[in-house]
């Protein structure tokens, strides 16, 4: 049943279609590289072969020979600094002297075709002393070999809570210990990374497929030495993000623009796949060591945890991500004793850095493994155990901080169980499993999460949002936020955000691509923060334009502002709808009375206080919360793993959009399955050997899971009409529930993602030969 | 890694190749480099971008067009190949009839997220309905499997088809009643 107030909105929380579906599904979208400019030369970068070395020689002469070229350059030929790190200066924008990874860009190339760039770039000549490589977290840690002269370790968050780790121990009734391991993650947006740049007006001007286009401003002004004023960037339509646009693409766009601004000629730099798969970011693989104390009564009371993350090569964003995994690593649950330790660790490996999660999805995996097995162990159902030490107003979290609004968890753990039928289906897959017939086995799994809006504690200075929002004298609307459109809906959403404060129609609303001459540095397009942040700051724009727009219509109505309603481009009394003023005229009038009608927004993150040392305090001022249950099917013969189905509850605050909401959970879902089951990169010696989509295989049609989401809808007294982010937390809780139930059909908890099924299939031998020896005993 | 005797660089004439074929039911005849892919040519030659490049190699449908009838991935057709032969790409299919039912339903349940695989998905969705008037579940994901998608987990994607496929029939039917 709605509510009174819910009533009263009439776009937001309704079903409103895309407002860039057409140009879309039309193909004629742009993208960016479907722009083209007069005279544009294309770029190709020339990569490390090695994972660790010096450099001795760079030759481009052979490069410069081949027809078309029209450059070569080299750290030496930066016109600013070459430097790339966005949150620490350890990263170059080309190699000098060192090489840290495979795949580190040395030289960049132009050409006046695709075809010569690439093939210039294979002509230029890198002479090379290689040293050792740290090949993986157990070696960096010890230190023996050093990847960067400061040492090894990028960052390490601690959290201590409640008293002596070992003295809670040994008050547990019982004490669980695993250690887990899982790969990288490779975003795979459809789109490859790219942009295009050019000289304008003395400055450059960068288009392309970013997430922050700010960030992208910061790296291109340093790299060709300008000042921010004179770094224009323009967003092209995004063919798809989920973390790995957030940093990375300041890399080439710096590259692009130093070329451009040396030749004085429009540069595009498109990565074609295999370069993109081997230079690009990644989620960070971990080991991670967890040690669980439970009571008697089922409850956690102590947890220990060590994670120890790839970093990569450079920093990059490690030390963000990371911190957000000491958040994430209990789980949202309350527990009284925990002591964590979460390291990023220097390797000769690439970068890794943000996806979709931002470091949450391995430790939720983790935790969640964890209570399955505490569960199957000690008897206790999966959901009561979880409900029993779920965060709830008033509680603490592993952070201690003080849990005070819109905690809707229970409620998604008590409908997750429901809609997904779970004891029934329990039930049909218990008598399906006793049948040895069967070719498969039938599993069931669950996990649920929590998750940290914004941007946090540790990035609070870079938690700020504009707007510009213009109303034109015919009644149409101009918008231009800072934060982007990507897929996951942005414009759609915040449409119906203004469109409902503004009392105009959705159709009525024209979005700007983002722009940094037009709105000001709104921080990153991350952490699920869009809605909240561009939505809240285009509601500080429009509650100023309604106030203009109510004063008119008060003179036209002759009616008291609290008589007036307006809804859908109309200014109605509240008691008679057939006395109204459109939104047009209103616009009009206020036009001819010199009334302006166009004005900027701004909205900052709630400041949190946060100590680091301990990590205790708030750690983020909100949270979205969910749970999902898996139904998968194990081949008994070939090991293969088929997601039937999944069952998603959401707490995301209000719901903005329900259409578009489900649509990114199960975009969520088959990410997160992909994850869990198939994907799966293979490096050797440093080197990434599945560079393509045939060895790096991601879900098709085939592995096609039928998704049911459900809302709890806790509303956030922060959010624009209560809502919470939603983008990442539909991923996160899907590999541990996916895992969960894989491991509940196996019979044996899987210690490694992706669970592949070469290893599902030792894992059923192993445990029928187990079956068959107590037999004979 | 490009062909240490062959270098695109220095192509010269005898390097072009001639071709003569249809797109989108209008004849073109172009002098093209004997390396270029039909994407290449429709794409850059004869700006029709809807045809994405998401890998290059055939591996994920975002450059799918219609050849002969016959779904192709366009990175992989050569250009010496290609006289004689019929494309459809997007731009030509969004102007039909019987297209207009898919673009609807693609947009009436946002089977579209990021749009980068949609053009290729869409020129699919259009085959597999020209090929079974109510295709079963599997016919749509068989027929759709060689389109990747990151955005949607295809859920949308395949609601869309049944819908369209269902608006289609309804259509056919009044035609066949008038
Ligand atoms: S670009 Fe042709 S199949 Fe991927
Ligand atoms: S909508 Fe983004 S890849 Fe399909």
């Amino acid at each position: 049943m709605l509510t009174k107030k819910q009533n009263l909105y009439s776009v937001v929380g309704k079903k409103v279609n895309r407002v860039d579906a057409l140009e879309k599904i039309d193909g004629s979208a742009r993208y960016v590289d479907d722009l083209a400019f007069e005279d544009m030369l294309f770029a190709k970068m020339v990569c490390s072969a090695i994972p660790s070395g010096r450099i001795k020689k760079i030759d481009k002469s052979r490069a410069l020979k081949l027809k078309g070229v029209a450059a070569v350059l080299t750290a030496a030929d930066i016109t600013g600094l070459n430097k790339i790190g966005c949150v620490v200066d350890d990263q170059p924008l080309l190699a000098d002297k060192i090489v840290r990874f495979a795949g580190e860009p040395i030289a960049i190339v132009a050409a006046e075709t695709r075809e010569a760039a690439e093939e210039a770039a294979g002509l230029v000549d890198i002479e090379y002393e290689p040293l050792e490589a740290v090949l993986n977290v157990d070696d960096s840690f010890c230190e023996k070999v050093k990847v960067h002269p400061k040492g090894n370790t990028v960052c390490h968050y601690k959290v201590r809570k409640g008293g002596d780790i070992d003295e809670a121990f040994s008050k547990s009734f019982k004490v669980y210990e695993k250690t887990f391991t899982i790969n990288y993650q490779e975003h795979l947006y459809l789109e490859t990374q790219g942009c295009l740049a050019l000289v304008e007006n003395e400055g450059i001007t960068v288009h392309g497929s970013f997430q922050c286009p700010f960030y992208v401003q910061g790296a291109v002004a340093t790299a060709v030495g300008l000042p921010l004023s004179k770094v224009r960037v323009i967003q092209s339509v995004v063919g798809g993000g989920f973390g790995g646009k957030e940093d990375v693409p300041s890399e080439y766009a710096a590259k692009a623009a130093l070329l451009a601004f040396v030749l004085k000629r429009p540069v595009k730099l498109i990565l074609d796949r295999a370069q993109d798969l081997m230079v690009s970011s990644k989620r960070h693989p971990m080991k991670m060591e967890y040690k669980v104390g439970v009571t008697k009564k089922g409850k956690i009371n102590a947890l220990k945890v060590r994670a120890l993350a790839d970093s990569g090569a450079y920093t990059t964003l490690s030390t963000v991500v990371l911190f957000r995994t000491s958040v994430h690593f209990g789980g949202p649950y309350v527990i009284p004793n925990v002591c964590g330790d979460v390291i990023g660790l220097y390797t000769n490996r690439v970068p890794c850095g943000a996806y979709r999660g931002f470091g949450t999805p391995q430790v939720i995996y983790a935790m969640e493994s964890m209570i399955n097995i505490i569960c199957n162990d000690m008897g206790f159902d999966p959901f009561e155990f979880r409900k029993n030490n779920a965060l709830k107003k008033g509680a603490l979290s592993i952070n201690s901080h003080k849990i005070k609004e819109s905690c809707g968890l229970i409620e998604t753990i008590d409908k997750a169980r429901k809609e997904s039928d779970y004891d029934k289906r329990k039930k049909e897959f218990d008598r399906w499993n006793a049948d040895e017939s069967k070719r498969t086995l039938k599993g069931l799994g669950v996990s649920s999460i929590f998750y940290g809006m914004n941007l946090g504690a540790k990035g609070w200075f870079f938690d700020k949002a504009g707007s510009h929002i213009q109303i034109c004298r015919d009644g149409s609307v101009t918008l231009c936020v800072g934060n982007v459109e990507m897929g996951q809906g942005a414009k759609t959403v915040l449409a119906q955000i203004a469109a409902e404060a503004l009392g105009c129609q959705v159709g009525d609303i024209n979005f700007t691509n983002v722009d940094t001459n037009i709105v000001p540095d709104s921080g990153p397009t991350v952490a699920s923060r869009t809605t909240v942040m561009s939505g809240n700051a285009l509601l500080d724009a429009a509650n100023k334009l309604r106030k203009k727009l109510m004063n008119a219509a008060v003179e036209v109505l002759k009616l008291k502002v609290n008589q007036i309603m307006a809804k859908h481009g109309k200014f109605y009394n509240i008691k008679d709808s057939h006395q109204f003023v459109t939104f047009a005229d209103l616009a009009k009038k206020c036009y001819f009375d010199n009334v302006s009608l166009s004005d900027m927004g701004y909205y900052v993150s709630p400041k949190v206080e946060y100590d680091m040392q301990n990590g205790q305090g708030e750690p983020y001022y909100v949270y979205s919360y969910a749970t999902a249950v898996s139904e998968v099917e194990v081949d008994k013969k070939t090991g293969e793993v088929h997601v039937n189905k999944m069952t998603c509850a959401h707490d995301v605050g209000r719901v903005i959009n329900p259409m578009l909401a489900s649509a990114q959970i199960e975009g969520g879902v088959a990410q997160g399955v992909g994850y869990a089951i198939m994907e799966n990169m293979v490096s050797e010696k440093g080197h990434i050997k599945t560079l393509g989509l045939s060895t790096y295989v991601i879900p098709t049609t085939r592995d096609f899971a039928e998704v049911k989401s459900v809302f709890v809808e806790d509303k956030s007294k922060d959010g624009p009409y209560g809502a919470k982010g939603l983008g990442e937390p539909s991923l996160m809780p899907v590999v541990a529930s996916v895992v969960n139930a894989i491991s509940n059909a196996a019979g044996c908890q899987f210690d490694h993602v992706p669970v592949l099924p070469e290893r599902v299939w030792e894992a059923l031998n192993e445990k029928k030969m187990r079956d068959d020896e107590s037999e004979v005993r | 890694m490009p062909n240490k005797s062959f270098s695109a660089a220095n192509l010269e004439l005898k390097d072009m190749v001639d071709i003569d074929f249809t797109v989108n039911s209008v004849r073109r005849v172009l002098r093209v480099p004997c390396n270029y892919t039909l994407l290449d040519i429709i794409r850059y030659e004869l700006k029709l971008t809807g045809a994405k490049e998401g890998c290059g190699m055939g591996e994920c449908g975002a450059c799918t067009v219609i050849m002969d009838g016959a779904l192709a991935p366009a990175c992989l057709v050569l250009a010496t190949t290609l006289s004689g032969r019929d494309i459809w790409t997007i731009e030509g299919i969004k102007e039909k009839e019987d297209a207009k039912p898919i673009i609807d339903a693609f947009i009436a349940r946002t089977a579209t997220q990021c749009g980068f695989c949609t053009p290729g998905m869409v020129v699919a969705s259009y085959h597999l309905l020209t090929k079974y008037e109510s295709p079963t579940d599997e016919q749509i994901l068989e027929g759709l499997s060689g389109n990747l998608c990151r955005c949607t987990g295809y859920v949308k994607i395949v609601e869309a088809v049944k819908e369209a496929a269902k608006e289609l029939n309804t259509l056919k039917k009044e035609g066949r009643d008038a």
